[in-house]
């Protein structure tokens, strides 16, 4: 589970979080909206041990990131946004080295690389090097490394950025799938993913908390509509 | 351990996967052997003196404080611009292993490059007879001091995602640790007849990588030579896990 108490990020004199808290549990899958900037990849950033918090709490199935960095960082599986790799391997040398990090060997190691190539559809590129892939093929073995070592607690920001509408689908399935054993929270743009795979979620928008509950409660709020939900209470902020 | 390992293999395996680094080396060993047998130490080869010291050795430093830099510029700047520095810091692994297996995998390649020179000290042993010894602390020499300017460029690469801008800053420190301690630096300080002067001249020794290998390529072993090299590298490596921890803050 995800613990996070006060949480406040400043850059500068700016806070891009602002003083929030929120938990999700095991078994809970929760989205995380918010207009660009609202500081949806600030927060990930902190829960997973990137960026210290400038003030408040974060807790990973009760290990304190700030006090257990790498103790935390074992139980977390991390989807940067930008899908960032090393553009000199192979996908293959690539999840090995992950792996070796995660702290596989020999047949475990096989068969966890081999799950996640299954699991992220990467059977086709395995011997590819990673500098020749495709945007979508790079985000899948992005995510295929944040899955090897089948974490409590999984930190996607936009696992559905760049994919294309079977990907999109698929990702979305294995999400809701996962979600039933893990802890998962996932940023996205895209509001009926809500509806696809959140149990619960959260509209942010300059730091903070607008909005919270299952996809339904949202959607009443907003007379039926997530999309006239978010609208309401993000786009009055920038014109503001 | 196993999480440097990891990193030091990666490393490796990554700068032997670049073209560059191919040419890197050959325009390496060219300027070695060049600076040896055709400018202006010919009299190695005519002289039969196997005067590895004079002519070998001689230039390393200066060939290392372009070698280094270039070869180490990539590290951390290329963690940076890639955005891998994200995925690394959010797994399991101490920021200080990252800097270790970083630094071990230059000084690995350091050390191959090293060892390719040796065909020089064949040619020369063919002509002369070089004694093993000095040669031996020669080759320490220079692995220390490549070492040091690999680790001096690895905190400057924490600094920026620009490997121009890296190499741009680390070659002219490197160049200037072998230039205060040159001889004709000191000699300048020494002979100026100031105090102040002098002592300055001394205190720029000091910092500088000059005397240490100076010694070594004599085949003078000196212990305080060795902890000054040890010291300047642990000094960069604490330096450059220190920017990475501050910089996200
Ligand atoms: N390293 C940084 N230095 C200064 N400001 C930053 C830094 N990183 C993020 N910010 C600022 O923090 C705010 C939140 O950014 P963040 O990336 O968290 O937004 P986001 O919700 O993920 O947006 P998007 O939907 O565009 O991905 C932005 O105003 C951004 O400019
Ligand atoms: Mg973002």
């Amino acid at each position: 589970m995800i613990d996070v108490k006060n949480l406040t990020k400043q850059f500068g004199h700016k806070a891009a979080v602002d003083d929030l808290s929120f938990s999700v549990e095991k078994g809970e899958v929760l989205g995380f909206l918010g207009p660009n900037g609202a500081g949806k990849s600030t927060t990930m950033r902190v829960i997973t041990g990137f960026l210290p918090a400038t003030a408040g709490s974060v807790e990973i199935c009760g290990i304190s990131v700030k006090e257990h960095p790498e103790d935390a960082k074992r139980k977390i599986g991390y989807l940067p946004e930008s899908a960032p790799l090393y553009d000199d391997m192979t996908v293959m040398g690539f999840l090995k080295f992950c792996a070796n990090i995660r702290g596989f060997k020999g047949v475990a190691r096989t068969q966890a690389i081999d799950r996640v190539i299954e699991t992220c559809f990467l059977q086709t590129v395995v011997r590819q090097s990673i500098d020749t892939l495709s945007k979508g093929y790079r985000h899948r073995t992005c995510l295929a490394q944040a899955l090897l070592h089948d974490p409590e607690v999984l930190v996607l920001d936009e696992p559905t950025d760049g994919l294309d509408p079977n990907q999109k689908h698929e990702v979305r399935k294995l999400i809701s799938d996962l979600g039933k054993e893990k802890t998962i929270i996932f940023s996205t743009h895209i509001l009926e993913e809500v509806d696809a795979s959140c149990t619960r979620a959260m509209i942010i928008d300059q730091g903070k908390i607008v909005a919270e509950g299952s996809p339904e409660s949202l959607r009443q709020a907003g007379d039926g509509s997530l999309t006239a939900l978010f609208r309401k209470l993000t786009t009055s902020e920038v014109a503001a | 351990m196993k999480n440097i390992w990891s990193i030091f293999c990666r490393e490796v395996s990554s700068f032997f996967t670049s073209p560059l680094a191919y040419v890197l080396i050959f325009i390496f060993l060219v300027a070695v052997n060049a600076l040896t047998f055709l400018w202006p130490g010919r009299e190695l080869i005519e002289s039969e003196q196997a005067a590895l010291k004079d002519y070998f050795f001689f230039y390393h430093p200066w060939v290392l404080a372009f070698y280094g830099p270039l070869l180490a510029m990539r590290t951390l700047s290329d963690e940076h611009r890639q955005g891998t520095i994200e995925l690394i810091s959010t797994m399991p692994v101490r920021t200080i292993e990252l800097v270790f297996g970083k630094f071990l995998g230059g000084f690995t390649v350091l050390f191959v490059s090293l060892l390719f020179t040796l065909s020089v000290v064949i040619t020369v042993s063919i002509l002369g007879n070089p004694d093993p010894g000095p040669l031996f602390a020669g080759y320490l020499g220079s692995l220390l001091v490549g070492g040091t300017f690999i680790a001096v460029t690895i905190a400057v690469s924490a600094l920026t995602r620009s490997q121009v801008i890296c190499v741009a800053v680390s070659i002219p420190i490197c160049l200037l640790l072998c230039l205060i301690g040159f001889d004709p630096v000191q000699n300048f300080f020494a002979d100026s007849g100031v105090n102040v002067l002098a002592a300055f001249g001394e205190l720029l020794a000091s910092i500088s990588v000059m005397p240490g290998f100076t010694d070594f390529s004599k085949g003078l072993v000196d212990i305080r030579y060795l902890f000054y090299f040890l010291s300047v590298i642990a000094l960069c490596l604490f330096i450059t896990n220190t920017v990475l921890q501050s910089k996200r803050a």
